[in-house]
């Protein structure tokens, strides 16, 4: 063929520039956006942390007090077996009632449920200052000792390490709970069932199969809480604090708020918090994808067969009960109590003839209160806006492997290394060098809260993406649709329960987050948990509780539409 | 040629770094208003050909020409995105958009494209093309609660709605069910022949690209190996891939005895098997290694004494057979090869039976080279 000739002769095909940039350009802007509110944190606290006091020259003296300090040696210990205790008691707590709810004919599943969701939208504050009440020296635990056993004795001391590691536990067993149960959902029934056939026993099934199985997603779980752990805050500085416990978190806590704040020590010390939990998070990274191939999805309406446990079921509900009691109805009934009591006292007869609703009143009187509310609500929302919205272009540049988006989802993912407490650090030090007056307004916070839940946002809407098959984006460009066309008729509707479930959840965190607002919030700034905060410090336990009692019940409402959302979704516990 | 080329594809070529897909060098010109059919194992390149034509994928180089439009030529740089080439395509996965309603689906193009329509033109164009695809009265339904062959329909009817210059098919029948597999074929191909619309249809299966096309380029390893009508593709293959792509069961390599003319009969002694007489597709020279390729409907069998008039005449002993209904499917070994062949199925033989499979040696086309069979 003469064709042929010519053929041979076309030479390659080469965009063109204009082309070419036109291409990247979009990708690359929202590169260097996330580029600008990731990075900046992370290079001012390693400035920062190499500067003498009076910010003149270069040091590493910071770094070597630090070392020297035999102080930090003590808190780095008391925060390894504060979290890995911790960490124990949620995973074997919610494991188990995990298991039982999804693998067994156990009654009672939906109170498991319940309370796990409600226990979500309860800022930890609250939680903490109830069983601080419950196991406290004036509360029922140690009255009722007093009155059986022994009149001048005390059973239990809450300002221990014990009492800490037993309320962080409680904390996080409903969101190991709802972790779990995501993995045992997810497991395949053939596998065990092969067991049974094969001869083995319920008991030798569970161990030999069920276990091993699950093993991967367990380990990993546990990392991925004790790094959460490792990071707490709330727990260290309302129980640790006061009982003389110094941990990690909260020792960088208390060289910035002490006069003058110890800037370059406490940025040394975030920048070896952060390099603990990256050496973590790695393993946690290899451990997740591990137990991504043990993960053995089956095709649609599956159900998995649950194990009959016969008259052990009602063991297990006795479990769920007992769970439920602690994770919701003793703290919430000691939140009501408190907040319904004039002033703190123990729980007898003198007290509940005695109840009063001031401290509702005056929580409803204030506008104080409303402003707190209004300032929440609004740094929530804006960050969880920012998060979702930035995260959801971000994703589909990438998992459709746009020019120039390569670097989308590391970057997304480095606020990961941020604990809390650091990157409240951080941003101050960035808020006192920015040439407007931004400190201690909303802005920063709601700024550090984009920065804390970029990669929150970036699981939503990775996994909401990803689901979407490539054909329906391609058959709306072959319609005539602009690549704007596509994300704003095509993809943003199909991708919106994602998007809106990962924004309730930001939301939701963010509207109980404590360890940054503290840091940041000024004086006509602060949110909720911060104002919460400081009654509590100040002894305002009855109006704590009112106010959080309040709170639980708006936020309830948030977790349950986020629920209904998700309920679908087996990616839901994932996302955190 | 004798008309004038419409769509026009020229050197095409897509390479996939260190991978084997892809497109090496695609080349043909249709007239406006053909049926043409990439067909081909998967692998082959032909959807990647269909995407590249598309515009979803950028080729390596080559020129795609619509009538006087360059769609794309790497000569002058030329590359017109998707969204402006005004062209229907339908994807193996159909691509219905869930959260919109059949109606919506269906006037996307309309409302997203370069020309603006008033809602009345909207309205009675969608309508238009529902009536054409037999969905008339279903615009109100949410896409979700179709039928996969419904949803098929609505792809069919985006695909046409605006009159696009080209319609390209991707596969669109491999997810329906046999029966509606072959309701669907016959209505696609008279839908495109009232629309007039040159068509590029992709599919791996033969009875399909036969039944619909009027030009099929069959394309193996991102080259096209053949490129004729249905007729002569299944009549005539090139090479023995072609022959066995075809439906042709009976391939066997072996070697030409003596020099042969393109379409004279030659004796050609095959590998492990005995020596048969065959038509030779083009020159041959003594001692070239061709393969043979016999229909299994061209094969009949007989008792070892009824052979005297055949041209080709090999005995061996029924294997297996299979009941197809009208026809009987034969399996018979004639020493280390084994024959197939597809007889009326009154005539019956039992497995073990000492016969003869016979065939005309025009029947027998003898095929350069290459004896792999089709994957």
């Amino acid at each position: 063929m003469s064709m042929l000739g010519v053929v041979a002769s076309l030479p390659a095909y080469e965009r063109p520039l204009r082309e070419r940039l036109k291409d990247r350009i979009p990708a690359v802007l929202l590169t260097l956006l996330i580029a600008l509110i990731v990075i900046p944190p992370l290079l001012v606290l390693i400035r920062t942390s190499l500067r003498d006091v009076d910010d003149t020259y270069y040091t590493v003296a910071n770094y070597a007090g630090l070392f020297a300090d035999p102080r930090l040696y003590a808190s780095a210990w008391n925060s390894v077996v504060f979290a890995a205790l911790a960490t124990l008691l949620s995973l074997v707590n919610g494991g188990l009632v995990a298991w039982l709810v999804e693998r067994t004919n156990v009654p009672l599943k939906p109170l498991a449920y319940l309370s796990a969701i409600i226990s979500l939208g309860t800022p930890y504050l609250i939680y903490v200052s109830a069983w601080l009440y419950i196991l406290g020296r004036a509360g029922p635990v140690n009255s009722l000792y007093r009155t059986l056993v022994d009149p001048l004795g005390t059973l239990f001391n809450v300002y221990s390490i014990t009492g800490m590691v037993l309320i962080e536990g409680f904390l996080w067993s409903p969101l190991v709970f709802l972790l779990m149960s995501a993995t045992f959902r997810r497991s395949n029934a053939d596998m065990e069932e092969a067991a049974r056939i094969a001869g083995a026993s319920v008991t030798s099934t569970v161990l030999r199969i069920s276990l091993r199985l699950a093993m991967p997603a367990v380990v990993g779980l546990g990392l991925f809480v004790f790094i959460r752990n490792l990071e707490a805050f709330d727990v260290p500085v309302l129980i640790g604090t006061p009982s003389k416990i110094s941990l990690l978190t909260t020792d960088i806590y208390q060289s910035m708020t002490r006069v003058p704040p110890q800037m370059g020590h406490a940025s040394a010390f975030s920048i070896v918090l952060m390099l603990v939990v990256a050496v973590l998070l790695h393993f946690y990274g290899r451990i997740a994808r591990q137990a991504e191939r043990f993960a053995s999805i089956t095709g649609k309406g599956y159900r998995p067969r649950a194990f009959d446990l016969g008259k052990g079921r009602w063991v297990g509900a006795a479990l769920i009960i007992f769970n439920a009691l602690l994770v919701l109805v003793f703290p919430i009934l000691a939140i009501l109590y408190n907040s319904l009591t004039p002033f703190a006292r123990p729980l007898n007869w003198t007290g509940l003839s005695n109840l009063t609703l001031e401290h509702y009143r005056n929580v409803f009187q204030h506008a104080y209160y409303l402003d707190l509310a209004f300032n929440t609500v609004l740094v929530a929302a804006t960050s969880a806006t920012i998060a979702i919205g930035l995260t959801a272009i971000g994703a589909w540049m990438s998992v459709r492997q746009w020019r120039g988006s390569g670097m989308i989802e590391q970057l997304t993912s480095i606020p990961l290394v941020f604990p809390g407490i650091v990157l409240g650090v951080a941003m101050i030090e960035m808020s006192l060098r920015f040439p407007l007056p931004v400190y201690g307004t909303l802005w920063v916070i709601s700024f550090a809260f984009v920065v804390r839940y970029l990669p929150y946002g970036m699981r939503y809407s990775h996994a909401g993406v990803i689901q979407i098959h490539r054909d329906l984006e391609d058959a709306a460009g072959i319609s005539g649709a602009t690549r704007l066309t596509v994300l704003r008729r095509v993809l943003t509707p199909l991708i919106s329960p994602s998007l809106i479930a990962g924004w309730l959840f930001i939301f939701l965190i963010g509207a109980k987050e404590l360890s940054i607002a503290v840091l940041l919030a000024g004086q006509n700034s602060k949110t909720i948990s911060v104002a919460m905060f400081d009654q509590f410090i100040n002894g305002a336990g009855g109006e704590v509780s009112a106010m959080g009692a309040v709170w639980t019940a708006l936020m309830t409402i948030f977790t349950s539409a986020l629920y209904v959302a998700m309920r679908k979704r087996s990616d839901f516990a994932t996302g955190t | 040629m004798e008309t004038p080329s419409y769509l026009s594809v020229q050197g095409l070529s897509k390479i996939y770094f260190g991978t084997t897909g892809g497109v090496q060098a695609a080349n043909f010109e249709l007239p406006e208003g053909s049926f043409f059919t990439l067909l081909g194992p998967s692998g082959c390149g032909k959807t990647t050909t269909l995407r590249c034509i598309a515009g979803l994928e950028t080729p390596t180089r080559g020129i795609i020409r619509l009538g006087d439009r360059d769609f794309f030529n790497s000569a002058t740089g030329a590359n017109i995105p998707l969204n402006l080439r005004n062209i229907g395509m339908v994807f193996q996965s159909y691509a219905i958009w869930p959260h919109l309603t059949v109606f919506e689906n269906v006037a996307f193009p309309l409302r997203v494209g370069r020309e603006k329509y008033s809602s009345a033109d909207i309205a009675r164009m969608v309508g238009l093309a529902l009536d054409s695809v037999d969905l008339a009265g279903l615009g109100k339904r949410s896409a979700t609660q179709l039928s996969g062959g419904q949803q098929q329909r609505v792809a069919l009817a985006r695909a046409i709605v605006r009159k696009p210059s080209l319609l390209l098919l991707d596969e669109p029948l491999s997810n329906l069910d046999a029966l509606l597999r072959d309701d669907m074929r016959a209505e696609l191909k008279s839908l495109q022949g009232r629309l007039g619309v040159t068509t590029v249809y992709v599919t791996h299966d033969q009875a399909e690209a036969l039944e619909m096309s009027d030009m099929i380029a069959v394309m193996r390893g991102g080259n096209i190996v053949q490129l004729g009508a249905p007729r002569d593709i299944y009549h005539d293959p090139v090479d023995g891939f072609v022959a066995s792509f075809m439906g042709s069961s009976n391939i066997f390599p072996g070697t030409a005895e003596a020099a042969a003319r393109a379409g004279a009969i030659c004796a050609v002694q095959l590998v492990n098997g005995p020596r048969v007489l065959a038509r030779a597709r083009v020159d041959m020279a003594a001692g070239q290694s061709v393969v043979i390729s016999v229909r299994p409907e061209d094969v009949t069998l007989v008792e070892r004494h009824q052979t005297q008039d055949s041209q080709n005449a090999l005995n061996g002993i029924v294997r297996s057979s299979g009941f197809l209904g009208p026809i009987c499917n034969y399996h018979v070994e004639v020493g280390q090869l084994s024959i197939q062949a597809r007889i009326n199925s009154r005539t019956s033989f039992d497995k073990g039976a000492e016969i003869a499979a016979i065939f005309a040696a025009d029947k027998a086309l003898a095929l350069p080279g290459d004896a792999s069979p089709a994957s």
